[in-house]
């Protein structure tokens, strides 16, 4: 197993060197341009290359679902959480030369918390949630999914990731065929984002900023070359992640942290697996079809599984 | 080496079926395109703006603490929309660091101090100024005399690019863009 990871890992190195301007992907750091203290060097085509690096340190990290899924939509949380499944799945079975990302994507059950939020001193979800009641930010009123990920400035750790859905703006669809904003296109791009991609200047990237489906064509819902070589950069094979722990930061909550009872020792939140009970993980096919035809039944284990 | 070949087999068979499922072409993105006229239109300000400082901080948003970044920029020139616009204004974004913590919103403007750029911006109900569009309202002035528009760092993935006022406005000279906001000004 080993020697296979090892082989993947060289067969990307070594595709990465022989042709480092084919890959345009550019990854999301800690530098951040609006600070001059940070002297941020950017690129010709404005990606950062300075700070450190945004990705997952554990190979395992958990995604959930809103509960209420998107009601203004029509779509429940058993609509939604087969196509954020496929998403990530999208991601997490990209080839790095023979294996996939070192990092697994565990969807969880129903999450109750239906904001986007990072709590210091009490237990997080990282969600997909639709915000239907208001789209609370100025100036971003045409957006229809916004990606917030979370991270320690000193060593690029991302800590929490959300992405929340214009449920007010936008009309996200599912299936085929498409008659409004593709649902699983917006997330796989967004997905990109979670795991810790910015924009790709290549044209037929996933995670690339300019698009017209007119004029382009093209299929959001599958990687083109660069964004698998962004992935399996960000992960790659063979990578010796510093714990497998799948927990959130602070532990796992699916409340909000105003609604978490009050913390009375150090582990707010609670352990993973008393708490929920994965869908499925996204890393694999096997995984990605088992949930898509028990997306439904699994979340009903999940809620009942749930220790409040 | 057993074990991969069996997830090997497995990984293939499901992308068969999801893309048997799933594998009509897909049409859609994250960010609608604003078009030059409604992003005029929409705007409470034209400016040409340099960022002087920024400073992070928590704020009450969407019924969440958010960490948000002030920017103060300074009014170089207005292109439309400038009347009783002060030289200097206060611009906020969304995202920043506050202690180790870091927040990054995806498509935002970027405001580089020491940087000029060409800002569309909305009022907010709070007094403060925001990017109209997100990175959409935003175009660093560049080129040896830094007054071509360029495309935001961090631009969003637009829908309906073709239409958008990125595509009519990048790369054009500053002169040229302002007069075709100017004429898109109601009188």
């Amino acid at each position: 197993m080993k020697r296979v990871h090892l082989l993947g890992a060289a067969a990307v190195s070594l595709a990465l060197l022989a042709a480092p301007r084919a890959q345009a992907f550019c990854r999301t750091t800690t530098c951040d341009p609006n600070k001059p203290k940070d002297a941020c060097q950017l690129d010709a085509h404005a990606c950062v290359l300075t700070g450190k690096t945004l990705g997952w340190r554990s190979s395992c990290v958990t995604v959930g679902v809103q509960r209420m899924g998107s009601p203004k939509n029509g779509l429940s949380f058993d609509d939604v959480a087969p196509i954020v499944q496929q998403a990530f799945g999208a991601w997490m079975n990209a080839d790095c030369g023979g294996s996939g990302p070192s990092i697994d994507v565990q969807l969880l059950g129903p999450i109750e918390c239906g904001v986007s939020e990072y709590n210091s001193d009490a237990g997080n979800a990282n969600i997909v949630l639709f915000r239907e009641d208001e789209w609370p930010y100025v100036g971003a009123a045409n957006a229809i999914g916004l990606t917030t990920t979370r991270f320690d400035t000193k060593t690029g750790d991302l800590w929490d990731a959300d992405i929340e859905l214009n449920g007010v703006g936008a009309q996200l669809s599912i299936g085929d065929p498409i008659t409004g904003d593709d649902l699983l296109s917006v997330l796989t791009h967004e997905a990109g984002h979670f795991l810790g991609l910015s924009h790709s200047d290549d044209p037929k990237a996933t995670m690339r900023a300019i698009y017209d489906p007119a004029r382009d064509g093209g299929d959001f819902r599958s990687l083109a070359p660069d964004d698998v070589a962004g992935i399996c950069t960000v992960y790659p094979p063979g990578r010796k992640a510093p714990t497998s722990s799948c927990e959130n930061r602070h532990g796992f909550s699916e409340q909000c942290g105003a609604d978490q009872p009050a913390r009375d020792n150090e582990s707010k939140g609670c352990s993973l697996n008393t708490r929920t009970a994965p869908l499925g993980s996204s890393r694999g096919g096997s995984a990605t079809l088992f949930a898509l035809l028990a997306a439904a039944a699994s979340a009903r284990l999940a809620r009942r599984r749930r220790i409040v | 080496m057993g074990q991969v070949s069996r997830r090997g087999l497995l990984v293939g068979f499901a992308t068969g079926a999801v893309a048997s499922t799933f594998g009509v072409q897909a049409s859609a993105t994250i960010v609608r395109a604003l078009s030059l006229p409604s992003l005029v239109q929409g705007s409470r300000r034209i400016l040409v703006v340099t960022a002087l400082d920024a400073e992070s901080h928590f704020e009450e948003l969407g019924r969440r603490r958010r960490i948000v970044t002030d920017t103060r920029v300074r009014v170089e020139e207005g292109l439309a929309k400038a009347e009783g616009a002060d030289r200097e204004l206060m611009v906020r974004t969304l995202g920043g660091a506050v202690g180790r913590l870091g927040e990054r919103v995806h498509g935002q403007a970027q405001l580089v101090v020491g940087e000029p750029c060409v800002a569309f911006l909305l009022q907010g109900p709070d007094g403060l100024h925001y990017v109209n569009g997100m990175a959409q309202g935003h175009y660093p002035l560049r080129g040896t005399d830094a007054r071509r528009l360029a495309q935001s760092p961090d631009l969003p993935e637009i829908l309906g690019f073709d239409q958008s006022a990125v595509k009519a406005l990048v790369g054009t000279e500053l002169s040229s863009a302002g007069a075709r906001i100017r004429a898109l000004v109601a009188p």
